[in-house]
């Protein structure tokens, strides 16, 4: 059965780029880095996140799905996003 | 072109500045995001997916080649070296840093240029015929109308917090180049049967998700009541408009609970309150000021015609001709259209080197001049057609020389999820598939007139609801579909199109659009463009053929 996992992303204030929370509270703009909450602590950690303005804007929490066979399904948004903008430019081929 | 006075000069620069402040002090964190929001939207400064997007006015498409040059140079500066212009006929710039943003607004404001009010619930861009002021079938300049709304608008207080974005486009032809019919307030200037100035006016037409055409306002609004009339629709919205709901803000819906009866009552009741102040109305000396600006230049005697090129050995450059030259009021002349649809960039997308060199092209070969259209192309209007040739043979090196103006792969797009934090699919994947599927210029030639707009989001900014053939993403579980509409038109014919059936998962919407157009093909008369044949033989073949035995 697949289970549902919470990240919190944000935002970096300076190039606008896509980061991650870690667990050590760090922002990372690497997905595999990405600390894993459940909901309520997803929440709470967003809502840190708004304490740190001087390095990020814009955090919220996404979910998600993990298979049985321990592959994840992102939203193709969330999909998109983590493979960062270099990528979005290399696929688009230009 | 209008040139900028002392005061609109000093405007844009303070307000430059002004930005160098905030920014210095978010980045220090003297104020909040929250705080810094409103402040950033005001400059066109947007946070999108991978990072900021900055949108820069360009007031009714037009361009002095300078100006294009110091776009390059902020691109290549600034950016990543290419930009995207938009269906509003404005720039964004896709990847700037928060603390480069001043730097660059205070470049634009160099070449009197800005981003104000290109984001907000305020008077946006006015937008306008590209072909304003040179096409044959024109019976008024709308640019001087455009340029007195525009210094109207621009920093009004009154009208800074509507319930949500306005815009105005503005045509000074029956033959409506400027999708007038869905703009919030569209404007047809003409003469009436005395010889008067005014504007037919259109109200409550927009796209989004609720899509509506506009309807007529007043038959005949005089030129010396343009601001007293649009103050009046202004006000009666910026009262009246929901702010309950961002979805139902629009004056679109104003129009429609009220009922265009209605709304015109309360509109004249408010603008026979403007009239008696009198201080709206347009004074003769200014127009004439204004319109000074926008008088024709000196053209030369040239022997040249089109039809003569159409007749040109050189088969690619008489192709051209067909497809993106137009006759222009000035014998000897031609209005070119340079095609930023292509299988290199996406729809839209200019390189820095190229709008260099198209500002060279303007220079050398079009009296320095440039607009960008709605259809998210570029326009050289003032082109000897016996340069033309010359002209051609740039294009070719610069790769700006496809003929496919106005046909299929001529496909106006957003820039959807690749770029866009509101978007639920990508735009520009299905557009460079479907230049690859019809990359053949015989194939796209025979399938005749066509216009394909794809939008990654309800919101339309890619203008779906008015191709002939919309693409529209949409989000199912966190993938992307697609539906297809059919039967838009963004002309004086305007039409809303109507979605087909069932959306299609992302690879299957190229090949769907290949049944589509094969079935089109099929059963046209002759040469019968698209949206005819639709509206001789209904939808029903196109579904057919699209979904097969599929339930659509």
């Amino acid at each position: 059965m697949a289970t549902t996992r919470h990240f919190v992303t944000a935002n970096r204030l300076d190039d606008g780029s896509a980061v991650y929370l870690g667990g050590a509270r760090t922002w990372s703009a690497s997905f595999a880095e990405a600390a894993v909450f459940d909901t309520s602590s997803s929440a709470l950690e967003v809502a840190w996140a708004k304490t740190r303005e001087s390095e990020v804007c814009g955090p919220y929490t996404f979910e998600a799905e993990i298979r049985q066979d321990g592959s994840m399904k992102l939203s193709s948004r969330e999909r998109l996003r983590r493979d960062g903008g270099d990528a979005a430019r290399a696929r688009l081929g230009y | 072109m209008y040139q900028y006075d002392d005061y609109d000069r000093r405007i844009v620069f303070e307000r430059a500045h002004q930005f160098r402040d905030q920014v210095a002090r978010r980045i220090d964190g003297a104020i909040t995001e929250e705080e810094f929001r409103p402040l950033r939207l005001q400059n066109g400064l947007y946070l999108q997916l991978h990072g900021y997007m900055l949108r820069i006015a360009i007031p009714y498409g037009l361009l002095a080649s300078k100006q294009l040059r110091m776009l390059a140079h902020i691109t290549r500066t600034y950016d990543r070296g290419y930009a995207h212009f938009t269906t509003r006929q404005n720039l964004q710039l896709n990847w700037p840093k928060l603390a480069d943003v001043p730097a660059i607004l205070e470049a634009l404001a160099s070449v009197e240029m800005h981003a104000i009010q290109t984001s907000g619930n305020c008077v946006r861009n006015i937008t306008s015929d590209p072909f304003a002021g040179v096409a044959t079938d024109e019976d008024v300049d709308p640019r001087p109308y455009c340029e007195i709304l525009r210094q109207w608008s621009t920093f009004h207080p009154e009208f800074a917090h509507l319930p949500r974005k306005f815009k105005i486009a503005v045509t000074g032809s029956a033959n409506d180049r400027a999708a007038i019919a869905v703009h919030d307030i569209g404007l047809r200037v003409k003469r009436n049967e005395a010889g008067e100035l005014g504007f037919v006016f259109y109200v409550g037409g927009g796209q989004g998700r609720t899509p509506v055409l506009a309807e007529q306002l007043h038959p005949f609004v005089l030129e010396r009541d343009l601001l007293g009339y649009t103050a009046a629709v202004l006000r009666v919205y910026n009262q009246l408009g929901r702010r309950d709901n961002i979805y139902k803000a629009r004056i679109k819906i104003l129009v429609k609970e009220t009922g265009i009866a209605a709304f015109r009552s309360l509109v004249e009741a408010e603008f026979a309150r403007i009239q008696e102040e009198g201080a709206l109305a347009l004074d003769e000396g200014e127009v004439a000021r204004i319109t000074k600006h926008f008088a024709p230049p000196a053209y030369d005697s040239v022997r040249a015609t089109r039809d003569g090129l159409l007749l040109s050995k050189d088969r690619e450059l008489a192709r051209f001709v067909e497809g993106n030259v137009l006759a222009h009021r000035t014998p000897g002349y031609g209005i070119v259209q340079l095609s930023l649809k292509g299988a290199d960039l996406p729809p839209g997308d200019a390189s820095a080197d190229q709008m260099d060199a198209v500002a060279d092209l303007a220079d050398r070969f079009s009296m320095g001049r440039i607009v960008v259209t709605h259809r998210q192309n570029l326009v050289l209007t003032d082109v000897r057609l016996d340069e033309m040739a010359a002209l051609h043979s740039e294009l070719i090196r610069l790769g700006l020389s496809s003929p496919n103006v106005g046909r299929l792969t001529d496909i106006v797009a957003c820039p959807g999820l690749d770029y866009c934090d509101l978007a639920n699919a990508r735009s520009i994947p299905i557009a460079m598939q479907l230049q690859r599927a019809f990359a053949s210029l015989d194939r796209v030639f025979d399938l005749g007139e066509v216009t394909l707009n794809i939008s990654g989001c309800i919101n339309a900014c890619g203008h779906h609801h008015i191709g002939n053939i919309g693409i529209l993403g949409i989000d199912k579980l966190g993938e992307e579909f697609y539906q297809i509409t059919v039967g838009g038109n963004h002309t004086e014919d305007a039409a809303i199109g109507k979605i087909l059936g069932r959306a299609f998962a992302f690879d299957e919407v190229v090949p769907a659009v290949e049944r589509l157009l094969t079935a089109y093909a099929s059963i046209r008369n002759g040469k019968e463009p698209f949206l005819a044949t639709l509206r001789r033989v209904g939808a029903g073949p196109f579904k057919e053929a699209v979904y097969g035995a599929l339930t659509a």
